[in-house]
């Protein structure tokens, strides 16, 4: 269980920060709930719920084993910077509260989701879990996306980030948490990615009819919008984030399974993002993208596709197992 | 060539202080300093050309607002910088005396890089002329008076096939320029001159003269001299080299085909400075998809004559694989050439019904080839650009130490995301550096090769094409220029102007493309770690801890990317991740990549001409500095 090893390897760093001296129980997790062992006493408001029994391996000086209490996380993973946290909670989550949690909330259209809607302890822990919390993270970078809707960070708002990750680096530089994702892509099984069929799926040319918005596409003046594989654009465009190369004989067979594992580029994450809890969970990103193509997209920009349910239920499939087996422990460690 | 060595031992003056550059530390948070790139929207397009119920009209011969760009730059005086752009533009009036009109016209606009950042100029409109292709695939270039325009154009003075003709430019003011022995009558400054009518009226010989020919890349190879690739007809591969004279007068030097089968060719010319012998890489094809591959051909620079040639890298069509687009770059001792291998789908693989690639998929690739004899060096790099569409590679100075480098730069499809840099320096030995995704660098945020350009050009179902390009080693006056400076940090960039929408409401609604300048850090101070950042209008930091134009960039923690060519850098997931900005997805399409950063030092003049200073403007350099270096020492004693 991921919550009950990321226990594990907070109650290893709290043995390793003791042996090391430092009484600080700030540095240790502070929500409430902590596994047995953890003298943290902090404020934060996490909200977790595991209850598993931890075992992990800490850095440094000391070896941690620790026996899970209740409430891993959100809000209850270390942290290096007291300071930095309560900023965090105090300036930087209403800003993407506002802003984010509209979207990139469990169950919101948002890909990937990266926040704890109404709990800032635990959107500080998914930052950092998804490895946002650097001055140029891709949450401070971001331009305007969804159809204009999603807007970018006001340069004051950037300036907030800013301060925040300069609070975290002093009080002890990064903190910054493996991301279950890196390995996770070590789960995947090819038969049950070929079973998606990707290589079947073809873009729609946009007629009055065939979409809601009724927008129409001259297929002369469209690049790749009629009846075209994904590869088309995908066997290479990388910084699209989507990799499919599947029929393109410039690539090994095996290779569209192969990158999709990697996280950077992270086309891991059009098919697996994380829970509140740093575990991996199905993201439905495909879908997501086929479902704005359709619905919302104007002419002329991305191709409409459609994901049927049966592509769709077998892409689930995919992501599934492999959670499975990561949480078995088989992969993805 | 003598002005490039003269500004190489300015730069390497400017990269000899770069070694102590102070750490400046505004709102550090850590050690890794943020090299953003800078992007302002040079020439808004939204508003250009006709409308259809009030909304942009774009449609056959409508143009896609600014489409095209090239640029050049000129650091002959390292303190002021001169940028020049020149595009194919659309106007809101057909022209009215043609049998078939457009609404496409030409302009330019020139702007200034010094100390304190860029000051762009305005839109540059060129006297309207007539016909459908009316200003198409412009080159811009600059001599010390003025700057060159080059085009293919109907409005000939001969008849409506577009040949290549010229329009000078006062080099400060913009203003065209007489030229004295201008085919279309002397010192007539409306019309632009036909450079194959000058070309046969001072002796040179031209097979079909009247025949249709476009320029497709210029290099610069002396203070006034430039050879110019060009396609002829549709069949035939050709060069040109031409030479304006303080007064304005054009003298064709030499005009050589270096292919007769090369339908589509687009030629690509590259000269290093001060060589006596170029390279033009073009597409050998009897038919589209290019089923023969494509030909490298080094020339001599003062008679044009063949040194070399040999079809470099072959298509596969029984593997349906055909290779289009080469691009080429002087990177060390070696010639690097970026191409597409490109798929038809819209045919069965070894089947005939050609209908060109236009759908196909494609893939970039990059290679190094032996200047001696063309021959490959090792295996090609695989997908080596971070789109494959219409990619174009490009050489630069890369890192601290300014080693050589190949940029790809490629840009958005459908017009919804940014224009991206791929940096791949050579290893240590001097082969072909991997693909490191914390070498991959931001342009611009909105970027367009084949959307707007596809609905606007002549003939939409064959060009398609928008064109995308870049241009190392433009040096940073503001380098080591402490706190009020433009990107202190940062001693030379690539320069690109890239089409694209203005903002997220044009890609919602389809409007026509804007170009943006953008300035891609390339070179940096010796001793500090950098790290890609995004495009920005405000790269530093200023005196309030606020984004600025001028002022050292922000650090950050994030790991420094490795600017070697023989490593990947490591970072923690996919932190660095660029700005993805497609509208029509809440984050659906994410790009998950690394970092991105430049130096340079060898030309004052540079066009599409690609060469890095690895070569013997890097010898040059650091011959310069060693020059400093000892009589800084001879000081100090």
């Amino acid at each position: 269980m991921n919550a009950r090893y990321l226990l594990g390897i907070a109650l290893a760093a709290a043995t390793a920060v003791a042996a090391c001296g430092s009484p600080d129980s700030s540095q240790l997790g502070n929500g409430t709930g902590d596994g047995t062992g953890d003298p943290g006493t902090g404020t934060g408001t996490g909200t977790g719920t595991g209850t598993g029994t931890g075992t992990g391996t800490g850095t440094g000086a000391g070896t941690g084993t620790g026996t899970g209490g209740t409430g891993t996380a959100p809000g209850t993973l270390p942290t290096a910077s007291k300071a930095g946290k309560a900023f965090f909670i105090k300036s930087v989550d209403p800003i993407l509260e506002a802003k984010c949690s509209g979207c990139h909330t469990p169950g919101g259209i948002g890909n990937p989701s990266w926040m704890a809607k109404a709990d800032a302890a635990a959107t500080y822990d998914l930052i950092y879990l998804n490895a946002y919390a650097v001055a140029q993270s891709r949450i401070v970078i971001k331009g305007v996306h969804s159809n204009g809707g999603a807007p970018e960070l006001t340069a004051t708002e950037k300036s907030t980030w800013a301060q925040w990750i300069q609070l975290e680096a002093a009080d002890g530089g990064q903190k910054t948490q493996t991301n279950v994702l890196e390995k996770f892509g070590g789960c995947f099984d090819q038969t049950l990615f070929d079973a998606i069929q990707l290589g079947t799926l073809r873009t729609i040319r946009r007629q009055n009819g065939n979409n809601p918005q009724n927008l129409t596409e001259n297929a002369n003046n469209c690049t790749g919008c009629d009846n075209k594989p994904c590869s088309t654009c995908h066997s290479s465009d990388d910084v699209t984030g989507f990799i499919n190369a599947i029929g393109n004989n410039l690539f090994p067979t095996d290779y569209t399974f192969q990158q999709t594992k990697l996280l950077n580029p992270a086309f891991i994450r059009q098919y697996v993002s994380t829970t509140p809890t740093g575990d991996p969970m199905y993201n439905p990103g495909l879908m997501t993208k086929s479902t704005n193509t359709i619905e919302k997209a104007p002419a002329y920009s991305h191709p409409m596709f459609k994901i049927t349910p049966t592509m769709e239920t077998a892409i689930q499939a995919f992501v599934n197992d492999a959670i499975t087996k990561q949480k078995a422990g088989t992969c993805g460690k | 060539m003598k002005t490039s060595r003269i500004v190489a031992g300015v730069v390497a003056t400017l990269a000899l202080f770069a070694g102590d550059y102070a750490h400046a530390d505004p709102t550090a948070a850590g050690d890794t300093v943020v090299l953003n790139t800078f992007q302002t929207i040079w020439l808004k397009g939204d508003a250009l050309g006709p409308l259809q119920n009030g909304a942009p009209r774009i449609g056959k011969n409508t143009g896609a607002g600014i489409m095209d760009p090239q640029f050049t730059f000129d650091a002959s005086n390292p303190k002021d910088v001169l940028l020049g752009t020149a595009f194919t533009r659309s106007q809101a009036t057909e022209n009215q005396n043609a049998a078939n009109p457009s609404w496409m016209q030409g302009g330019f606009s020139l702007a200034h890089l010094t100390a304190t950042g860029v000051v762009p100029g305005a839109q540059i409109d060129l006297p309207e002329l007539e016909g459908e292709r009316t200003w198409m695939r412009p080159q811009i270039a600059f001599t010390p008076t003025h700057t060159i325009l080059i085009a293919a154009s109907e409005d000939n003075g001969v008849n409506n096939n577009p040949q290549p003709v010229m329009f000078i430019a006062d080099k400060v003011t913009g203003a065209i320029a007489k030229i004295p022995n201008n085919t279309r009558g002397a010192n007539n400054l409306l019309k632009p001159t036909n450079l194959i009518q000058t070309a046969l009226k001072q002796g040179i010989q031209v097979n079909n003269p009247n025949n249709q020919r476009g320029p497709h890349s210029i290099a610069q190879v002396g203070p006034n001299s430039f050879v110019v690739g060009m396609q002829y007809n549709n069949q035939a591969a050709e060069a040109f080299k031409v030479t304006v004279a303080a007064d304005g007068t054009v003298k064709m030097d030499w005009l050589k085909r270096y292919s007769n089968t090369a339908q589509h060719c687009r030629p690509q010319v590259v000269v290093a400075p001060g060589a006596t012998e170029g390279f033009v890489a073009e597409v050998e094809a009897n038919n589209q998809p290019a089923e023969i591959g494509f030909r490298v051909t080094k020339f001599n620079i003062a008679s044009g004559a063949v040194v070399a040639s040999k079809i470099a890298v072959r298509s596969d069509p029984k593997n349906n694989q055909y290779v289009a687009e080469p691009s080429v770059g002087l990177v060390g001792d070696k010639l690097a050439i970026g191409y597409q291998m490109s798929a038809s789908v819209n045919r069965r693989a070894g089947g005939n019904n050609t209908n060109g690639h236009a759908g196909g998929s494609q893939v970039s690739l990059l290679n190094l080839f032996s200047t001696t004899d063309l021959t490959p060096i090792g295996a090609p790099l695989l997908n080596a650009a971070a789109y494959g569409r219409h990619s174009n590679m490009f050489a630069t100075a890369y890192g601290p130490n300014a080693e050589p480098a190949m940029a790809y730069i490629g840009g958005s499809s459908t017009g919804t995301k940014g224009a991206f840099e791929q940096i791949i320096p050579l290893k240590a030995d001097g082969t072909l550096g991997v693909k490191d995704a914390a070498k991959l660098y931001a342009v611009s945020t909105y970027s367009d090769v084949a959307n707007v350009q596809a609905r606007g050009k002549r003939n939409p179902n064959n060009q398609a094409r928008g064109f995308i390009n870049g241009l190392g080693n433009v040096p940073n006056p503001g380098f080591n220029g402490g706190a009020t400076a433009f990107m202190p940090e940062t001693k030379s960039f690539s320069f690109s102007t890239i089409t694209g929408y203005t903002d997220a409401t044009g890609a919602t609604i389809g409007k026509r493309n804007s170009i943006y300048l953008s300035l891609v850090p390339a070179s940096w101070a010796t001793g500090i770690q950098t790290t890609p950042g995004s495009p920005t209008s405000t790269p530093g930091v200023g005196p309030d801890g606020q984004p600025s134009q001028t002022g050292p960039a922000p650090r950050t923690t994030a790991p420094a990317t490795d600017p070697s060519g023989d490593n990947t850098s490591t970072g923690a997931g996919d932190t660095n991740v660029l700005a993805g900005t497609d509208p029509t997805t809440p984050d659906g399409t994410d790009p998950g990549r690394a970092q991105l950063g430049g130096d340079n030092g060898g030309c004052s003049v540079s066009s599409t001409s690609s060469s890095s200073t690895g070569g013997a403007g890097f010898i040059l350099l650091a011959v310069a500095g060693v020059i400093v270096a000892l009589r800084r020492k001879q000081e100090e004693v």
